[in-house]
């Protein structure tokens, strides 16, 4: 009987938990479900109130209109080739320079590292109106060299690096020395696939990023062909809130924006999740 | 060549590409934001004019603007940091108490979801789809229930904390899941030892779990507390500023000093200025919440 009871107690408790966490889910979903449901709206219906929740017709046209509005399949195209490239470039760099920095020997590594590490935590806006001036300087405005060059190096990336490499023990390499292997012979063939896991987690976070910034490629890029993603979208909103506004158009392209990446999450959500958790906690 | 003098000669090789960025699109930068701090410049030419520190004097006493962002800032700042802690926690308590394993790994997930989606993409479809007040998804769910709409983003006195909203909104699903690691590495032996004890779920709290998850909290209050004091885009991207100046941030405010008004030097004295702040900030959370050694000994 106390047991019985007990048991219908819990039982209770647990279904009041799950009953909090489904409402904290929907406030969670609830605005990405809306994007994805006006997406297919007609420009009349989305403004109407109160609203409807399931389109009356589903207009797939919306996906059609937006690309003619703005070269949303462009934008997507350019921050691919950007972002790819700053994170391929990043990785090698700072793989090279956490190898350097974790198992190589010369006079004032420990100063540089600790240099590398102070610089870790420094926000962007304290750096970035001389940044923007040396890039002017070197004639890189409105190039895709401007956004890319000052990304590829990252003292975070390099420490992280650094620190995984220092748990690789150093037979290893000295077995390689003795088989004749340079250096670089051996950053390549040993200490990167050993790095498989670390390598992973940076390229997925230095990617997300990447596709996710604003402010700088906002500041350096000026002709509309260029702009990567993010720029694109604020052209889309100022071009599809122009009277009379086509919100369902920018909904639609907000969609086409997203599908790429949830996808990939979707895909490879175990890594992601756990990569920018462990990432964010040993900053 | 002797192999200690060819060692560190790669050792260099290897650092330089790093090494070469950082220092001149980060360091040099650096002392050159200070350098240019007591200037005042525009930018378009070379032409600098030494004022001494003319622009700090200006921004800390004489800068009403400067006042109302700072004020701005802390208001956004203190209200991103308190619920987003609150709000990760319990979410986190939920969903590492709920028994039903797919509920717990989907929940993981959809939380997830706002975090990996572009924050550009979830500002602008806030401010043009939810806080509308004409069409917008929250004042229709308001008037279902009765309630007055509201004006969100267009109203003095809720555009600020609306923007925060989006920003709590969307960072809450990471927070979760490392305060959820966290308590995950609480030995469930500890717990049965304080209920074996007689002790009740808020002891059970404050002995067991919250000593466990104290530095994650750090954690993710110190990387909320630096993330909304660098505020740019959330803030650019749907009031601007406005109305008036009622969401006007640091960040924002430095970004129209500098690219609007061409006051290269006030900006950059401002970007100091907001960094010493922002440090201030973090060295009280760390002493007030950090792992304090001394006790542990």
């Amino acid at each position: 009987m106390n047991i019985k009871k007990i048991k219908k107690r819990t039982l209770v408790y647990y279904v009041v938990l799950s009953l909090f966490l489904l409402f904290g889910m929907v406030v969670s979903f609830t605005p990405l479900l809306w994007m994805f449901l006006s997406a297919f709206k007609s420009a009349e219906e989305i403004l109407r109130v109160p609203p409807t929740w399931i389109p009356e017709t589903w207009s797939w046209r919306n996906f059609v209109d937006v690309l003619n509005l703005v070269p949303l399949l462009l934008y997507m195209r350019n921050s691919l080739i950007v972002t790819s490239i700053i994170t391929v470039g990043n990785l090698i760099l700072s793989s090279l320079a956490g190898y350097a920095l974790a198992k190589l020997n010369f006079p004032g590594r420990d100063k540089i590292f600790v240099l590398i590490v102070s610089t870790m935590m420094i926000p962007s806006f304290l750096f970035i109106i001389p940044q923007f001036i040396t890039v002017k300087y070197f004639g890189w405005l409105n190039t895709w060299i401007g956004i890319i060059v000052p990304a590829l190096a990252s003292p975070f990336n390099t420490f992280l690096f650094r620190q995984f490499v220092a748990g690789i023990p150093v037979e290893l390499l000295d077995a390689a020395r003795m088989d004749g292997c340079n250096e670089l012979h051996i950053w390549w063939r040993i200490v990167l696939p050993l790095c498989k896991p670390v390598l992973a987690t940076i390229g997925i976070i230095t990617f997300f990023f990447g596709w996710d910034n604003f402010l700088w490629p906002f500041l350096v890029l000026q002709s509309s062909e260029l702009y990567t993603l993010p720029i694109g979208l604020r052209l889309l909103e100022a071009a599809a809130a122009y009277p009379p506004p086509d919100y369902n158009l920018m909904m639609a392209g907000f969609v086409i924006s997203v599908i790429p990446v949830l996808v990939v999450f979707i895909i490879a959500q175990r890594q992601i999740v756990h990569g920018i958790t462990v990432t964010g906690m040993k900053a | 060549m002797n192999r200690k003098f060819k060692e560190a000669l790669v050792g260099y090789l290897f650092i330089l590409p790093m090494f070469s960025i950082l220092v001149v699109f980060l360091i040099f930068p650096l002392a050159f934001t200070l350098y240019i701090s007591f200037y005042q410049w525009d930018m378009l030419g070379w032409n600098m004019n030494f004022i001494g520190v003319e622009n700090y004097r200006y921004i800390l006493f004489d800068d009403a603007l400067f006042r109302t962002a700072i004020i701005n800032t802390l208001v956004y700042a203190f209200y991103i940091v308190a619920t987003l802690a609150i709000f990760s926690l319990i979410l986190a308590l939920l969903v590492n108490s709920v028994r039903f394993p797919v509920l717990k790994s989907v929940s993981r997930t959809i939380f997830f979801i706002p975090v990996v989606v572009s924050s550009i993409v979830e500002l602008l479809v806030w401010k043009n789809m939810i806080y509308n007040p004409a069409f917008g998804l929250l004042n229709a769910i308001l008037e279902t229930f009765g309630l007055p709409p509201h004006m969100w983003l267009m109203s003095h006195n809720e555009s600020l904390l609306s923007v925060a909203t989006i920003v709590v909104w969307k960072w809450v699903g990471f927070n979760m899941v490392i305060l959820l690691a966290a308590l995950q590495d609480i030995p469930a032996a500890l717990y049965e030892a304080a209920t074996i004890d007689g002790a009740n779920w808020w002891w059970r709290f404050r002995g067991v779990t919250f000593p466990g998850i104290r530095r994650a909290l750090t954690f993710i209050m110190i990387t909320s507390t630096i993330s909304s004091f660098l505020s740019f885009e959330s803030v650019f991207l749907t009031t601007g500023g406005g109305p008036g100046y009622s969401s006007l941030t640091l960040g924002l405010y430095i970004y129209y000093t500098g690219w609007t008004y061409l006051r290269m030097g006030r900006a950059c004295a401002m970007s100091w200025i907001t960094f010493l702040i922002m440090i201030g900030f973090s060295i009280v959370q760390f002493r007030t919440l950090g792992v304090i050694k001394v006790e542990e000994r």
